[in-house]
């Protein structure tokens, strides 16, 4: 008997799915997400008027005292940069407000006039935290934008927490990027697998069943606009203060945590062709979609089933 | 028995001497000590602070202030030195799946 609960709802921007294996504990599970997501968004959110990174990012070069909230994401945020060497780095907020990603994402204008300038990435070095008072400097026009490593550590944090209210085995998906607690249902979690979350039933996809960990997906196809003849989208490198050149429209990553996966899954982006060996090398199952449709698969991810393979 | 009046004055010039020497040694010891115990400080920085021995672009600088640079920070956030894999790798399925992972 399939025991499995499902719900969604609207969370950071996007879209929030929780499973949990047993039906009946699906409500304190929600709950238990609801109140993970509205904490981190009220931390983390780079859009919101009130929130604590927001203080960061106008304080003008000042330390800021910041929650534990917060003060996590950062280091998570750092940590990222650190193991991609710079690939994902926090000090790309400024850049991405250059070219034109500067409010919720839902009221960017689609069209603009042509880029002017590109703002220069400061890198993720710059960015100074002091753990024994709880503080966070950054210099004085620097701004952080943690949407690589954010969202998916509420992921992680979701679902430990869901895990504990439900008391049986969760899934929480935030946009895409999804974290696991517990026991899975019999056979694994099913997980399809696309450019992106809320793509219709036609569109190229595969699905595989997920056990333990989490997995992410970062892809070029999402949150895109143009400004004057160029097309944008939202993952900028840090290298050029551009968006990353399109060597790979989509990679997908399953790793330990969401955070884990979601830092390779953009990182790989940034990478381009040097990212299949990294991956492969770091023993990170991927799955990386050329422009065209050509699927790599590394790192063990699995070969698709003949019925769920487009 | 009676002393001769240059022989002590040449003693006490010498104790002066001694004592003068004495008071730099310590002086140099003490800044000596005070100096090393910086560099140590610097280059085994301990405690829950965590070190950042192996990692890439790693520049541990905590210091006396409490001042902790962005890459000298380890919690159950910066757990490990590298991306981790997960236990199990995914497994190949049929089906449509519950929930899909995509760009958003």
């Amino acid at each position: 008997m399939d025991r499995i609960g499902r719900a969604s709802f609207l969370a950071l921007g996007s879209g929030a799915v929780v499973l949990v294996a047993d039906r009946n504990r699906l409500g304190p599970a929600c709950l238990a997400v609801a109140a993970e997501v509205a904490e981190i968004d009220r931390a983390c959110s780079r859009f919101r008027e009130d929130s604590e990174l927001t203080m960061v990012n106008d304080a003008g070069g000042r330390a800021v005292a910041v929650g534990g909230v917060l003060f996590q994401a950062l280091e998570v945020a750092l940590r990222a940069a650190r193991l991609t060497e710079g690939d994902v780095d926090p000090t790309v907020g400024q850049a991405i407000r250059v070219l034109g990603y500067d409010r919720d994402f839902a009221a960017v204008p689609a069209t603009g006039a042509p880029l002017v300038r590109v703002a220069t990435v400061a890198g993720w070095r710059q960015v100074h935290l002091d753990r024994r008072r709880g503080r966070v400097r950054v210099p004085r026009g620097v701004r952080l934008d943690l949407g690589a490593t954010a969202k998916a550590l509420c992921a992680d944090r979701a679902a430990v927490r869901a895990h504990r209210a439900a008391g049986c085995g969760v899934l929480v998906s935030l946009g895409g990027d999804l974290a696991t607690a517990g026991k899975p249902p019999a056979g694994g979690w099913a997980v399809r697998v696309a450019d992106q979350h809320d793509a219709g039933p036609d569109a190229q996809s595969e699905t595989v069943r997920v056990h333990d960990g989490a997995l992410a997906t970062s892809s070029t196809t999402a949150r895109r606009w143009s400004r004057g003849d160029e097309q944008l989208h939202h993952l900028v490198d840090p290298a050029t203060g551009r968006p990353a050149p399109v060597v790979w429209r989509t990679v997908s990553v399953a790793a330990a945590t969401c955070v884990d996966a979601n830092t390779a899954a953009t990182a790989a982006i940034i990478r381009g062709e040097r990212a299949a060996g990294w991956l492969d090398a770091l023993g990170l199952p991927a799955r990386l979609v050329r422009p065209g449709g050509s699927v790599l698969r590394v790192g063990g991810w699995p070969q698709p089933e003949e019925a769920s393979a487009a | 028995m009676p002393s001769d009046p240059g022989a002590a004055a040449q003693r006490d010039a010498g104790l002066r001497r001694v004592s003068r020497l004495t008071r730099w040694l310590l002086a140099w010891a003490l800044a000596l000590t005070a100096g090393f115990s910086a560099i140590a400080a610097r280059g085994f920085s301990g405690g829950s602070g965590g070190q950042s021995t192996g990692q890439t672009g790693g520049t541990a600088t905590t210091g006396a202030s409490g001042q902790t640079s962005n890459s000298d920070s380890s919690d159950s956030s910066d757990s490990g030195s590298a991306l981790q894999a997960p236990s199990n790798s995914p497994s190949a399925s049929g089906g449509s799946g519950s929930v899909t992972s995509g760009g958003s």
